[in-house]
Formats: structure tokens, C-alpha cells, sequence
């Protein structure tokens, strides 16, 4: 069973909603279509992610060689665009939910250190 | 303040944060004013933010790759895979804003400044006074 409370405008809308659009199990029927909206959506991010990742993957020798310490965009799955600083490629293929936009030859700490705040909840 | 000096501070009664709001490279900030965001001298990259910040701020689009991302290891053992984004981090009192490589794991709820963000600014811990400053000059 699942069970939640949810922000009382948010609650009042949804219900008003739903019951306009369905007459009988109308509130089940909602959650439903909201629940499967919510689970596609982060599907298809994950997908894009995993794409971009591959790319990554697939270019960097390339991009390395090519256009090491200039600014990429890597989204739907493919190179969109080199330059000089992120504001000049920040603008491309904005609307994606996804993309890896990063200096080439960027290199990151393998280990971070985390102290004893830091835990799973 | 003697000798040029201008204390801007929060008052910290327990924990030592200073008011900071972040903002993605859309302009889109978490909040309309600052948060006080605890400093942890344990964390040793910039800033960490709850999970659910990353995603309403989108930061996935502009990410890092994943397989560059560091990992880390918890004190109860537990591996953490972190996701990277640039972000900006506005010191609202101050008007300084700086861009920096933000960082997040799944289910993380913690706002931390790590010793990385540290190193770009000046920061008392007044115990005496309660109360955590940056200064200027």
C-alpha cells in the first residue's frame, strides 16, 4: 500500500482533474498515468545519459587529438559542437534533458574524500 | 574592521556555514534568497548538494561524463558514484560568484561546502561570537 500526502493545492488541482476527465476511479486511474509519466520520463533520461556516456567514450581519443582545452557538447548521442569557452557552445542542443558539456582533457580526482557527514539515508 | 579589513558574517549557532545560493548556468537559482549551507573541512571537493536539488536545477545539462567522476567511501564503508555539473555558487552578501564542478550521489539529502570551495575565500569560525564570516580586503 502506498501512501503519501501531498501539498493541499496540489491535492485540491489533481483531484479536480482528474475527477473532470474520469468518472469512475478517477483518482486511481491519475496516479496511475502520473506514476507511468514520471517512470518514461526518467527512463528516457537515463537512456540519453547512457548514450552521451558511450559517445564520451567513443570521441574522447578524437577530441583529445583534435581539440584538447576547447569547450564540447555531447548530447543526443553525438558530437554538437567546439569553441573557445562554454558560453560559446552553452546554447547547443539546450532543450536536451541530458548532455555532457565539459573543457576536453578535463581530468577529475578519482577518489574524493567525504568525511563522516556523508551517508545514505 | 582595522587594517582594510570587512567582516561579512552569519550567525551560526552550532554548526559554521555561510549564506550561499546556487544557480544553474541558466540562471535558475535554488532559492530566491541565500541559504546558510554548512562548511565540512571532511569533504574534499567543492560543493555537494541534495539529490533532489541536482535534478530540480536540471544539472544533467551540464554534466561531466561519467566515467570521470570520482568516487568516495563512506565511514560505514558504503561506495558513493558521484554525478558532476557545473554550477554557480552566489554569495549574495557579497556579490561574488564563482563557477565550480558541483557534485551529488543518488538519495543524498546533505548541502555542504568542502575544503575545495574553501580555498577560493577567506572564513573565520568565531565560536566565541557564534557566528561563521568571510572576508574582504
Amino acid at each position: 500500500m502506498l501512501k503519501i500526502d501531498l501539498p493541499q493545492k496540489l491535492q485540491r488541482e489533481f483531484e479536480r482533474a482528474a475527477h473532470a476527465l474520469y468518472a469512475k476511479d478517477s483518482i486511481r486511474h491519475a496516479l496511475i498515468e502520473a506514476v507511468e509519466l514520471w517512470l518514461s520520463q526518467h527512463a528516457e533520461v537515463k537512456a540519453q545519459a547512457t548514450a552521451n556516456d558511450d559517445a564520451f567514450e567513443r570521441l574522447s581519443p578524437e577530441l583529445e587529438k583534435k581539440y584538447m582545452g576547447k569547450w564540447v557538447v555531447i548530447a543526443e548521442g553525438k558530437l554538437q559542437g567546439v569553441g573557445d569557452s562554454l558560453a560559446e557552445v552553452d546554447h547547443l542542443a539546450i532543450a536536451s534533458k541530458d548532455r555532457i558539456v565539459m573543457p576536453v582533457g578535463l581530468r577529475r580526482p578519482a577518489i574524493v574524500e567525504v568525511g563522516w557527514q556523508m551517508a545514505f539515508t | 574592521m582595522a587594517n582594510g579589513v570587512h567582516l561579512i558574517c552569519w550567525e551560526t549557532s552550532d554548526r559554521f556555514g555561510i549564506g550561499i545560493q546556487i544557480k544553474n548556468l541558466a540562471g535558475k537559482n535554488h532559492e530566491e534568497g541565500e541559504e546558510i549551507v554548512q562548511i565540512d573541512t571532511g569533504f574534499s571537493e567543492e560543493i555537494l548538494l541534495p539529490y533532489l536539488l541536482y535534478e530540480s536545477l536540471d544539472l544533467n545539462r551540464w554534466r561531466l561524463p561519467s566515467s570521470l567522476s570520482p568516487r568516495g567511501t563512506t565511514v560505514t564503508g558504503q561506495i558513493i558514484h558521484f554525478m558532476e555539473s557545473y554550477v554557480d555558487v552566489q554569495i549574495p552578501k557579497t556579490d561574488e560568484r564563482y563557477r565550480v564542478i558541483a557534485q551529488t550521489f543518488a538519495g543524498n539529502t546533505r548541502f555542504l561546502i568542502g575544503r575545495g570551495f574553501l580555498r577560493r575565500i577567506r572564513v573565520l569560525l568565531d565560536g566565541v561570537e557564534t557566528r561563521t564570516c568571510i572576508w574582504q580586503g
